[in-house]
């Protein structure tokens, strides 16, 4: 192996350990133990809403659980390991035909989530953690 | 007054990137813009440059559609054009340079994008968009340095060829073109 050839493998095992470092650093750190959620979901044919006691560090694991116990159908796109994690697609029959063009998509808003009110912006699923007493309002929009 | 084969070129050029971005899409922040902007800089002129970095803007947003990532486009790329303008007397044809600057690029364009979200959206998203995307930035520096060591000897001599038959003159060196 010539020195040109340890450089970039040495390079590239380096940025795997930093990725691998930031990953864990940065990793969504919910609050372990029981929290009460309030889901609102604004739809006119699906429309309503659900208090949840739960275990669930993020929505993402919040979902699952609603989706287990068939309180909603719930249907994600992508996987846990994408860059902003999965996307949520569909809340009971209400899905999002096509991820990347719409035409209308699930987005979800929180005023008393600590993360959501400091960044401006809710995370993606499995990125968003949960606190006692949030409230989540889901809506499904198009661009106006 | 640009001739209409340049014209075409630039189109060609910009059509070039969009196609190289499509084709590793699917790898998140793994792409080889960064690097075909520095061939592209070796015998273009800079307002070329500049304008195939703005119909490759146009043409991500027809495709993907408005978003205001698509803004960002239009200002970070250009900036990335600059700096290459910037650093092409001092890096000539020096591979480990361009690595090393192509890197560095990749950890600049997150925090330009942070930066770009900060103007848009507020500074505490700015912050957060940064720090979430931290690992991504690694993942674009790292990518770029290898790809940029890798193919940037092969990719030039073949875009000195194209260069020489478009110009109808033999091309010795990059920096015959400064």
């Amino acid at each position: 192996m010539n020195k040109q050839w340890i450089k970039l493998v040495s390079v590239l095992v380096l940025g795997i350990a930093l990725f691998l470092g930031t990953q864990y650093l940065l990793r969504p750190q919910g609050i372990e133990g029981d929290k009460n959620i309030t889901i609102i979901i604004e739809d006119d044919t699906i429309g309503q809403t659900l208090n949840v006691n739960t275990n669930a560090l993020t929505l993402g694991e919040l979902f699952e659980e609603l989706h287990q116990t068939q309180k909603l159908t719930i249907t994600f796109s992508g996987s846990k390991t994408d860059p902003f994690g999965r996307g949520l697609q569909g809340i009971n029959t209400v899905i999002t035909e096509n991820m990347s063009a719409g035409p209308k998509w699930w987005g979800w808003t929180s005023e008393n989530n600590t993360k959501c009110v400091q960044d401006g912006y809710c995370l993606g699923v499995d990125y968003q953690t949960l606190e006692d007493g949030n409230i989540f309002v889901f809506s499904f929009k198009g661009f106006e | 007054m640009r001739s209409v084969r340049t014209w075409i070129l630039i189109s060609f050029l910009a059509v070039g990137l969009f196609v190289a971005q499509v084709a590793l899409a699917s790898i998140p922040n793994v792409e080889l813009v960064s690097l075909l902007f520095i061939l592209i800089s070796l015998f273009l002129p800079l307002t070329a440059t500049l304008l195939v970095s703005f119909i490759f803007t146009i043409l991500q947003m027809m495709i993907w559609g408005m978003g205001d990532w698509v803004l960002g486009y239009f200002w970070i790329w250009p900036v990335w054009v600059f700096i290459i303008y910037a650093f092409k007397p001092l890096n000539k044809s020096h591979v480990e340079r361009w690595a090393v600057l192509s890197g560095l690029w990749g950890f600049l364009f997150g925090a330009l994008f942070a930066l770009h979200h900060g103007v848009l959206y507020g500074f505490n998203t700015m912050i957060a968009y940064y720090i979430q995307g931290i690992s991504f930035d690694i993942i674009h520096a790292v990518s770029n340095y290898i790809i940029t060591s890798l193919a940037f000897t092969p990719l030039s001599v073949v875009v000195c060829k194209l260069a020489s038959k478009y110009q109808g003159e033999k091309y010795e060196s990059h920096d015959k073109n400064r």
